[in-house]
């Protein structure tokens, strides 16, 4: 199984990876970001098919809401309907699993791929001369990669990057929350909103900073993916706080202003 | 019929990924191998958790350790083998010092530097001439004063420097991952020539008959010649040998013979002048990550896959049952009298007959 994972997924993301590193300049940080936009693009048509569907559940929202109001006392009757009500509208509540599941070994891929590119001690530098093509001398040449990248050492720590990794995913799950009106899952909803950019943060706070990097640029393309098929999400009702608070204030300023 | 919810799998999905990630994280602890000197009836290891062990050679009883036992934290893991020059051991650590040990009672005698650090040392230290050399990540050669650490002299390269130096008379060879083989005046610390190959240089250079030996990350092994050096460069090596992978280990010479370990799991027995085959390669089943041992007409060689092997000097054939560790042995074998020693990923020590590969007592695995 591991052989097979190797064979097939790990191993063309590490080198493909490297290759990039020698096309672009020998520059790892490009590198890291070209090719998870690479990879984001060629998923493209499987997390657009998830966005859509997320996008439609979310529009199902207050018919889902009513059937909860009619039916609050009988469950089973609810999980009926609600079932009907989807298939009206031509979507598997479980649609965006599989696409997340077949994501997931591309995911797990890209994290090996960036981890084991940027060997900083010796048994990391063996794990890669296990996997590396040595078919192709320019890929070997490469090594130690160049980790600078904006004044930072991607194979050390930057917290700077694992802050930025919090809050671009915190975006993400913000655009991707569908209102609901079932208390207990909007609760659920807003502490996994909170949870996971922490978690992830908090995982790469000690980890390569390359690897902060990969999340930083693959959040931001899920942001811009999410903007163009949902929208903004649960992210426009916060925005049309800030905007409507930011507003009185810029008047106050303009007064102010005119006054002197 | 009840519902599941699809944003709960999401979520327990997220979470599992997290998981798979952080179990992903390479465990810090373990970073690199630890190597051995055997010097009269005394091994002196370092471990991976940052202590320096002196044991008894001939039953493996633990004779001191520093820091002692008593205090809980140790130094910095130790990879490169420690060097010892009278009555003081030498060591290097991942925690960019030195440190000179009392070799009775392992009581530190002086530390390198003083304040601060240098960068993480993979390297084995090297004394010649009175003067210890050490290698080290932050890309420099240093040359200290055996008696009390003060540095003598420094060479800066581009890149890290993993292999120990080679010191011939003045003149102190160096290679680095920044590609290239330099030679240093040891007096004036000034380079006397450079030589550029296609990729980066791990072990260190290996200096006999007037010629530098060095392997690469490109796959092949270097036969320099100094005395071609022209405005201070070598542009073409001497001789090459291509291998079917990275060269770390520094190749050894004996007599007439290169011998060379490669991530090809090969081991190469070449003319040392023509550097063309001698015998035919041995094949192990593990890649080579350390330069073999020599004596009595035999070589010991490790292997990553867990197997110490025992071969014929000259004809590369097998003179015993191969020694199977169960973990990568990364370090090269020392050979003292009628005993190999070995050191396994994980500081477990082995002693094993020379000739026969049979322990000759129970392996010990270095505590914290």
């Amino acid at each position: 199984m591991t052989q097979l994972w190797n064979t097939y997924i790990f191993r063309p993301m590490l080198n493909g990876l490297l290759f990039l590193y020698s096309l672009l300049g020998h520059n790892v940080g490009l590198s890291i970001i070209v090719f998870t936009v690479l990879v984001r693009l060629l998923t493209l048509p499987i997390t657009q098919k998830q966005m859509r569907s997320a996008k439609a559940s979310q529009d199902m929202q207050p018919k889902l809401q009513e059937l909860q109001k009619k039916y609050k006392d009988n469950k089973e009757k609810l999980a009926e309907e609600q079932m009907k009500l989807y298939r009206e509208h031509g979507i598997n509540p479980l649609g965006c699993l599989v696409p997340t599941l077949i994501q997931f070994p591309i995911w797990i891929g890209l994290y090996q791929s960036v981890s084991n590119a940027l060997p900083g001690n010796p048994l990391q530098l063996l794990n890669l001369a296990r996997h590396i093509y040595v078919q192709f001398p320019i890929l070997s040449s490469l090594v130690p990669l160049n980790a600078s990248f904006l004044g930072l050492d991607l194979g050390r720590p930057a917290p700077i990057l694992a802050i930025l990794v919090g809050i671009t995913m915190w975006v993400q799950q913000k655009m991707m929350a569908t209102p609901t009106a079932d208390a207990q899952q909007q609760a659920m909803t807003q502490s996994m909103q909170l949870t996971m950019p922490l978690m992830f943060a908090w995982f790469t706070w000690n980890a390569a900073s390359g690897l902060a990097l990969y999340f930083v640029a693959t959040n931001i393309m899920g942001v811009i993916q999410q903007y163009f098929v949902i929208g903004l999400g649960g992210l426009a009702p916060l925005l049309g706080k800030l905007t409507s608070t930011a507003k009185p204030a810029r008047q106050k300023g303009k007064g102010n202003g005119q006054k002197k | 019929m009840k519902l599941i919810n699809s944003k709960t799998v999401v979520v327990v999905l997220f979470v599992a990924l997290v998981s798979t990630l952080g179990g992903c994280v390479p465990a810090p602890a373990t970073s690199a191998w630890s190597s051995l000197l055997v010097a009269g009836d005394v091994l002196y290891t370092g471990s991976q958790a940052g202590r320096i062990y002196a044991l008894n050679a001939t039953n493996g009883v633990e004779i001191w350790r520093y820091p002692p036992a008593s205090e809980k934290a140790g130094i910095g893991a130790v990879q490169g083998a420690p060097v010892l020059l009278d009555d003081t051991l030498y060591v290097g650590s991942e925690d960019g010092h030195v440190y000179a040990l009392d070799i009775e009672t392992g009581a530190q005698r002086w530390v390198f530097p003083r304040s601060d650090s240098i960068g993480l040392i993979y390297a084995d230290l090297v004394i010649a001439n009175g003067v210890l050399y050490v290698c080290s990540s932050d890309n420099n050669v240093y040359a200290l004063d055996v008696a009390d650490g003060t540095q003598i002299g420094k060479f800066r390269a581009e890149n890290w420097i993993w292999g120990r130096p080679s010191v011939v008379g003045d003149k102190v060879y160096v290679a680095s991952f920044d590609h290239h083989v330099y030679g240093l005046d040891a007096n004036t610390w000034q380079k006397d020539w450079e030589f550029e190959a296609g990729a980066a240089f791990v072990g260190g250079p290996t200096v006999s008959g007037g010629l530098v030996y060095c392997g690469a990350l490109d796959g092949k092994v270097y036969a320099l010649d100094p005395s071609k050096a022209v405005n201070g460069r070598i542009q073409e090596p001497y001789r090459e040998f291509e291998t079917g992978h990275w060269v770390w280990a520094s190749p050894l010479v004996v007599e007439d013979t290169l011998y060379v370990g490669s991530l090809d799991k090969k081991l190469y027995a070449l003319d040392a002048a023509e550097l063309t085959r001698k015998a035919v390669e041995f094949s192990t089943d593990g890649m080579i990550t350390a330069a073999p041992a020599y004596a009595n007409g035999l070589l010991y060689v490790s292997t990553e896959s867990g197997h110490l092997y025992v071969l014929d000097a000259t004809t590369l054939e097998e003179k015993a049952r191969p020694f199977e560790a169960g973990k990568p042995i990364l370090s090269s074998p020392v050979v003292a009298g009628d005993s190999v020693y070995i050191s396994v990923l994980g500081d477990t020590i082995h002693a094993l007959d020379a000739q026969t590969l049979a322990p000759l007592w129970p392996s010990v695995t270095l505590g914290r």
